[in-house]
């Protein structure tokens, strides 16, 4: 029988948000029978447009189903908004990467499919680019911070669906953690153990039969980096 | 000159599947498909990722059922709400289909069969819509005629109705010979060997079943057109003694000879070939789960590529990642296993 999927278990540890690449991380808090509340609050590509506005009381959520997830999380932590909380905050919100490292977004940049023109991606146009695809995210986990909230930003699983192009992925989450870095927010990054010499996914940490997502087990290594699970 | 000389490449074995690293033109719409036109869709498990699909393309999914306002968003899945145009839950035969399309034009009709458990009261037409049950049979009978008023809101509303059926197995009251979408005492109520039946109908009763549903609709919205899939999921089990994977064939043959002959006589009737991208085995691809049944996110959106293409939204689905579908799987397995 389905319940509820917000059970208050223990008391709040922390509080989780984000895309669907929270799914693991929640799942795995869940089976080791962690204190929190939350999960993904919408899909990744919503965290790249204009997705919050900063109002008096801390954020709201543009879109109505996402502001309803944001209303519910805050009854169930018993704050006002999200930036009342007084428990760290995990967010993967703006982790989503493959979405700004679409193929289709770069091709006019490219002289032939997949090859960008010489030194493209050392100028300071590419650099302008992913300054302004990541505006939205930076701009909501500024607010948080400077309203005293805690945040661990979780680096995303590192896998790229067939429609992004690897490249872009790397030099953007290189940017946006050094971004994310400079706001404020704690960088939660499993790639030492998680990812193979080359730098992407190990096997062992994807989800089956999926182009994009982490396993639990992944969702295990964040924890632990976080301070979670010993 | 023979007939075959003149055709695409997409009619011949090797140029249109043995050779090129994906398949392409796998379907040309008999009708347009456009971004505004209300979609309604209704049927097994597997149509509810169509529904998702079409949302999460900003086509025009047309959803007549809403959830109430103090429903917390996070349990919208687990009662029905946003799964198909309306709170039907599955719609695995085409006499299942017929029964609710019946209900949706002559109210009077429905039936007033209610299960109790202890306090609790459920829904045998809609067993999964209400995870701890309803408060007092008339609520359940609220509610189901709520959604016979929302299938109605959605036929006379809708250009296209799409609709995925799975099973041809079929459980039946023999008294009142209403159809249950579930065997009885599989989720709810109690099974009774002297009320419950199964019937396996076969192509014949299936196509009728089919034919007379959208005959009704059709009466009510002429201009309403009809596209079929099938589900590509195999059946869970089988009472028919014969071995779950042959029935499993049997079922998806009827269903697939149904859907292809109806779309062959009728002009708004089309097929769009979703079960046979997915179950051709020769095809080798990643796209069932673990269990061999049910279909991974990669298969969905397989699936939705080629639907998408074919109604010629292909520019659209290239400016939007194709994890897009693959992550609103993701979110809902999340709340729907809490």
């Amino acid at each position: 029988m389905k319940t509820r999927c917000w059970r208050i278990m223990k008391k709040a540890e922390f509080a989780l948000i984000g895309d669907s690449h929270a799914g693991a991380i929640g799942k795995a808090a869940r089976e080791a029978g962690l204190g929190f509340e939350g999960g993904p609050l919408g899909s990744a590509r919503e965290f790249y447009g204009g997705f919050f506005e900063a109002v008096e009381s801390g954020v709201s959520f543009k879109s109505p189903d996402t502001e309803e997830m944001h209303r519910e999380l805050c009854t169930l932590l018993k704050v006002g908004n999200l930036c009342d909380v007084d428990i760290p905050i995990l967010s993967t919100i703006g982790s989503g990467f493959h979405v700004p490292a679409t193929s289709a977004l770069w091709e006019v940049f490219q002289g032939t499919p997949g090859c960008f023109e010489a030194q493209f991606q050392e100028s300071g146009l590419f650099d302008e680019i992913c300054q302004k695809l990541m505006a939205p995210m930076l701009d909501f986990h500024r607010c948080l911070i400077e309203r005293s909230a805690s945040i661990y930003f979780v680096l995303p699983p590192q896998r790229v669906p067939e429609t992004s192009s690897s490249v872009v992925l790397q030099l953007f989450q290189t940017r946006a953690a050094d971004a994310l870095s400079a706001t404020g927010c704690k960088i939660i990054d499993t790639r030492l153990v998680t990812s193979d010499s080359d730098g992407w996914q190990l096997r062992e940490y994807c989800k089956d039969n999926d182009p994009l997502h982490a396993n639990t087990a992944f969702g295990v290594e964040i924890l632990k980096a976080a301070g979670y699970l010993p | 000159m023979n007939p075959y000389e003149e055709l695409p490449s997409r009619a011949f074995w090797k140029p249109g599947v043995s050779v090129p690293e994906s398949i392409t033109q796998l379907w040309y719409p008999k009708f347009g498909i456009g971004p505004e036109d209300p979609i309604a869709t209704a049927g097994s498990c597997f149509a509810q990722n169509i529904g998702r699909a079409l949302k999460a393309r900003n086509m025009n999914w047309l959803v007549t059922e809403a959830p109430p306002k103090s429903l917390p968003r996070s349990l919208h899945t687990a009662h029905g709400y946003g799964l198909f145009s309306f709170r039907t839950g599955n719609i695995y035969t085409p006499i299942l289909l017929r029964q609710w399309v019946h209900w949706a034009f002559s109210p009077d009709a429905i039936s007033d069969e209610v299960w109790q458990d202890g306090d609790r009261f459920f829904d045998p037409f809609r067993p999964s819509v209400h995870p701890v049950g309803f408060d007092t049979a008339k609520a359940v009978m609220e509610s189901r005629r709520e959604t016979a008023m929302a299938v109605r809101d959605a036929i006379l509303r809708a250009k296209i109705f799409l609709f995925t059926p799975g099973l041809t197995e079929t459980w039946v009251n023999t008294k009142t010979k209403m159809i249950y979408p579930a065997c009885p005492g599989t989720v709810h109520g109690r099974f009774d060997p002297d009320t419950h039946r199964c019937i396996n109908f076969g192509f014949q009763a299936g196509k009728k079943a089919l034919a007379d549903a959208f005959a009704v609709m059709k009466e009510h919205n002429p201009d309403l057109k009809l596209l079929l899939t099938v589900s590509p999921v195999p059946v869970t089990a089988t009472v028919t003694g014969q071995h779950v994977l042959a029935a499993s064939t049997y079922t998806k043959s009827v269903l697939r000879a149904i859907v292809g002959e109806l779309a062959a006589e009728q002009e708004d009737v089309d097929y769009f070939p979703s079960f046979d991208v997915v179950s051709a085995a020769m095809l080798n691809q990643p796209v069932f789960n673990d269990n061999r049944r049910t279909i991974a996110p990669a298969g969905v959106e397989l699936v939705m590529q080629h639907f998408f293409e074919g109604i010629g939204q292909i520019e659209k689905q290239l400016a939007v990642p194709t994890g897009d579908l693959v992550c609103e799987d993701e979110m809902l397995a999340y709340y729907e296993k809490g």
